[in-house]
């Protein structure tokens, strides 16, 4: 089994399988135009501490193999067909995973980022339930509170948002 | 926006950016020439997921648009500027002069062109996943592989005013033409370029690039192209040449289909050809030859022809028509040699079977013996078996046992065989002729396959009642005289018939099969039980049911048949014997009643002449007249007319007999005056001083063998059969009526037909007949309103 070297922004490296790291889909895509080399891939918009974690992640799914394959484009008309895939993917997930989840948020849209970037759905659809549950069912500034926004509308700007909305309060 | 790690307290601080801010316009440079790179085969000095980040970083940074654009406008560039380059000039020499060598320069270089396209574009595709999973998806554009096919197109083949496409059609089209005409040409870049062309998506969106620009003219040019061979063809070639080689231009361009196109335009291909060389010249290349192949049996310039015909189905049509006319051209050449049978029969020698010629013939033919016309009958029979011999063979080895051929072979032969007016007789003498002697040296395969193929002929004689009625005659005949050689195949036969027509149809045979058992059995019980009474005497009964057997008779008057009927055994011990049978049998079956008909028995007596003994085969009226000089003194004579007085036997047979023993080859009798005509006055004695070679001695047995009828005997055939069927046609008619109670004529006639064609097929005066008669006995009526309507009367 192949070992492939990540080398993260902080220049940490990292080692990891092959077949492990394969659930990410730029690094399928890297390795394979690149091929076989010695030199580390460099993922320099991942620390070193998310890099970590996502490998974890993998490593605790890596027999599942329907992650190691890209997922099917989506179509215009096929709105409803993600959303199936995607309430799967939440009903599909375990203990290890809502434990994965406990962290502070930082580290959350870290590795919302990193998910992004390397390309690998079941996590970014795990982190971004994580972040949308924290979301629910709170007013504005509730949201503001939780996420640390700060507010930068003007009065004015602010009341064409609520109105423009205002179909949701219903 | 920011978003920052929560500590404890609730207090935000800011995280180091990962992703650096930085100019849209300068990654795009390093896109742009990365891309350069990618041409110029440098792909390795760049890092990959550098480019990829940056395509990342653009699309992250609101910048997909920057990134997609400006790529696709790098392609756009550089291509035109290959297509100057390295394409405008061969094109254009391909324009001015379309020779081979023009044309490959062109393929060849507008297929390198494009294969490094199709690999700096796999390259470029993994470097941009990000903008097409992300971008793409949100912007409704193609993706990127499928943008960078697009840009292909646009900058090679549609520009400039799409003149480079039609340089391309017009050298991969001359290229197919070289190659028809003989010269090699180097499939490879076809290859290459056909799968350009097909990977290609037309801009009007109804199919690839190959199918909108290439297919057609390929294959209006193979249309004109074997329009114009195949009439030049046909005029040197027959019909197997011209099969074979059309079928070897078919084959050719298949394979070039397959080698270079697609294989769509390979079926197409071969249905233009189908079209062009055969279709439309069916019924010459016909004309051309058809009927030679078929009398040489040529099965395989059959089968290419069969292989070319059969997908167009005018022209297979033709082809079963014309196969169909020349099988009944040939059954009438084959029936022409039956002519001699409409010949009266002249009389054979008593000997039965010499060739009699003497009599002088009508309208210059030769008047035929009745065992001379046997033969003819025969060798029709055989003949027309031989023929469907060959046809099978055919219809296996040339025509792929195709079940419509089946049927046009068989329509033919049931032509050929129910236009033969005597064609149910003649089968059955064919087929008793078998059973006594033609099969005698054949194996057991040969007896089946020619009882089969007996019993295949059978199934198309429309008449099968005539048959039923010759069969059983001679089968009557076969069974009383001992004459089958093998009853295995007999009732083999009879269980074939069984299959084909039902148990009805073979019910009295079975009958006549049961009757000789059952006659063996009783004529073993009865032996074993009166062997000691009478030692000389070795007696066998065959006990006949009537309804089972035809009439044996022969023709003759009414009184002569009843005087027949007076006959008794002139000795007391044959008497004797004759008596003990009956009264054994009346014992054990009462009710029945035993009518004793010597005319068709036969018997083996050892009579010694002088020091010498012989055995003779004898008929029963014959072995009458030897017993009266049995026991008499040796040289006891006998007036014919004392003869008669003793036996009974009514005189124009008496007179046969005696002359058979007297005045034939072998001279039993002496008879005074030696002449040929028998006179109540004449003498018979005793020919002591007889001689002859053989031990065993055939008297020939007055009921002839089986032979073609005289026109007299036909004619009297068929008044039985005629009766039988006007019986039938009642039978069927009330059936019908009974069950639908009213009928209109027309509905009944058809009816009655439909019902009746496994046995014969009525005309529908017969049935007009019946329905008359059946009138008049008021089993039906017509219906007072409507003429035409017929009512049944319960």
């Amino acid at each position: 089994m192949r070992l492939v070297m990540l080398e993260a922004a902080d220049g940490a490296v990292l080692c990891v399988e092959q077949d492990i790291i394969e659930q990410s889909g730029t690094i399928r895509n890297i390795l394979t135009d690149v091929g076989a080399t010695d030199k580390p891939i460099p993922v320099p918009n991942v620390s070193g501490h998310t890099l970590g974690r996502i490998i974890e992640y993998c490593r605790h799914h890596r027999s599942d193999p329907s992650r190691r394959r890209p997922r099917a484009p989506l179509q215009p008309d096929e709105t409803n067909a993600s959303e199936a895939v995607t309430r799967q993917a939440i009903s599909q997930m375990d203990d290890f995973d809502h434990d994965f989840c406990r962290v502070d948020q930082g580290t959350l849209f870290d590795l919302i980022l990193a998910a992004n970037y390397l390309d690998i759905p079941p996590l970014l659809d795990l982190v971004g339930y994580t972040v949308a549950s924290k979301m629910k069912g709170k007013s504005i500034q509730e949201l503001r509170d939780t996420f640390g926004v700060k507010n930068d509308f003007t009065p004015e700007e602010e009341q064409q948002a609520l109105n423009d909305n205002a179909w949701c309060e219903k | 926006m920011s978003y920052a790690n929560k500590r404890p307290g609730g207090r935000i601080l800011p995280v180091p950016r990962l992703t650096p801010k930085v100019d849209p316009q300068e990654q795009f440079a390093k896109l742009e020439t990365a891309i350069k790179e990618i041409y110029n085969h440098n792909a390795s000095k760049m890092l990959f997921e550098e480019l990829y980040r940056i395509g990342y970083g653009l699309v992250l940074s609101k910048n997909g648009a920057l990134a997609y654009d400006g790529v696709k406008g790098v392609l756009e560039r550089h291509l035109g500027r290959c297509v100057r380059g390295d394409i405008l000039a061969p094109a254009a020499a391909v324009q001015a002069a379309p020779t081979p060598a023009n044309n490959e320069a062109l393929l060849v270089s507008v297929r390198l062109l494009w294969s490094e396209h199709v690999m700096a574009m796999l390259i470029i595709k993994d470097i941009l996943m990000y903008v097409d999973r992300v971008y793409v998806a949100n912007a409704h554009v193609p993706p990127v592989y499928d943008m960078g096919m697009c840009v292909f197109r646009d900058q090679v083949l549609l520009a400039p005013a799409r003149r480079l496409s039609a340089d391309l059609a017009k050298a991969v089209l001359g290229q197919i033409a070289a190659e028809r005409s003989g010269i090699e040409v180097d499939r490879g870049s076809l290859r290459g370029v056909v799968d350009m062309l097909v990977e290609l998506q037309d801009t009007t969106q109804s199919g690839t690039v190959y199918d909108v620009m290439l297919e057609a003219q390929v294959l209006a040019e193979a249309r004109a192209h074997y329009a114009s061979t195949a009439g030049a063809r046909l005029a040197d070639h027959g019909a197997a040449e011209y099969a074979r080689a059309a079928q070897a231009d078919i084959d050719a361009e298949t394979g070039r289909a397959d080698a270079y196109l697609t294989p769509a335009t390979g079926a197409a291909l071969r249905s233009v050809l189908l079209d062009e060389l055969i279709a439309k010249h069916a019924s010459e290349i016909l004309a051309a030859g058809l009927v030679r192949l078929l009398d040489q049996h040529d099965a395989g310039a059959l089968r290419v022809l069969y292989g070319l015909f059969s997908p167009l189905p005018a022209a297979l049509d033709a082809l079963h028509a014309g196969i169909h006319m020349h099988i009944l051209a040939q059954g009438q050449q084959v029936a022409g040699a039956l002519a001699p049978l409409s010949v009266a029969t002249c009389p054979d020698d008593e000997a039965g079977d010499g060739a009699g010629s003497g009599a002088p013939a009508r309208r210059g033919q030769q008047a035929l013996g009745a065992a001379a016309k046997t033969a003819v009958a025969l060798r029709w029979v055989q003949d027309v078996l031989a023929l469907y011999d060959v046809y099978d063979g055919l219809l296996h080895s040339a025509f792929g046992d195709s079940q419509e051929m089946r049927k046009t072979i068989h329509d033919a032969f049931i032509r050929i065989i129910n236009d033969n007016g005597r064609a149910a007789e003649l089968l059955s003498l064919f087929i008793n002729d078998s059973l006594q002697s033609g099969l005698k040296r054949k194996g057991e395969q040969e007896i089946d396959h020619l009882l089969e193929r007996a019993v295949l002929m059978f199934r198309f004689l429309q008449n099968k009642d005539a048959f039923e009625h010759y069969y059983k005659a001679h089968l009557a005949k076969r069974l009383l005289f001992g004459r089958t050689l093998s009853d295995d195949a007999e009732q083999s036969l009879v269980s074939k018939l069984k299959v084909e027509c039902g148990s009805q149809f073979t019910l009295k045979l079975e009958g006549m099969f049961k009757d000789m058992q059952l006659s063996a059995d009783l004529t073993r019980d009865f032996s074993a039980a009166g062997a000691a009474d009478e030692p000389r005497l070795d007696m066998g009964v065959s006990v006949l049911t009537p309804t089972f057997w035809p009439a044996l008779a022969p023709p003759v008057s009414d009184e002569t048949a009843q005087e027949m009927r007076a006959v008794r055994p002139p000795t007391d011990q044959l008497r004797r014997a004759i008596e003990r049978f009956s009264d054994a049998y009346l014992a054990r079956h009462s009710g029945r009643r035993l009518e004793w008909q010597y005319n068709l028995g036969s018997a083996d007596i050892k009579v010694q002449f002088g020091a010498r003994a012989h055995e003779l085969s004898v008929s029963t009226y014959q072995l009458f007249i030897l017993a009266l000089f049995a026991d008499a003194a040796e040289d006891a004579t006998l007036t014919a007319a004392a003869i008669q007085a003793q036996t009974r036997i009514p005189w124009e047979l008496l007179m046969r007999q005696l002359q058979s023993l007297a005045c034939a080859k072998y001279k039993i009798l002496t008879k005074t005056p030696a002449s040929r005509d028998v006179s109540p006055a004449d003498t018979f004695a005793f020919n002591s001083g007889f001689s002859a070679p053989q031990y065993r001695i055939r008297i020939p047995v007055v009921a002839a063998r089986s032979s073609v009828e005289s026109e007299q005997e036909k004619a009297a055939s068929l008044v039985t059969i005629d009766k039988e069927r006007q019986y039938l046609v009642e039978a069927a008619v009330v059936r019908i009526m009974k069950a639908r109670r009213q009928m209109p004529h027309e509905q009944l006639v058809n009816e009655a037909v439909g019902q009746l064609s496994p046995r014969f097929l009525p005309t529908p005066k017969m049935v007009k007949d019946a329905v008359g008669r059946l009138i008049d006995r008021e089993y039906l009526q017509r219906s007072p309103d409507d003429p035409r309507l017929y009512i049944y009367l319960a």
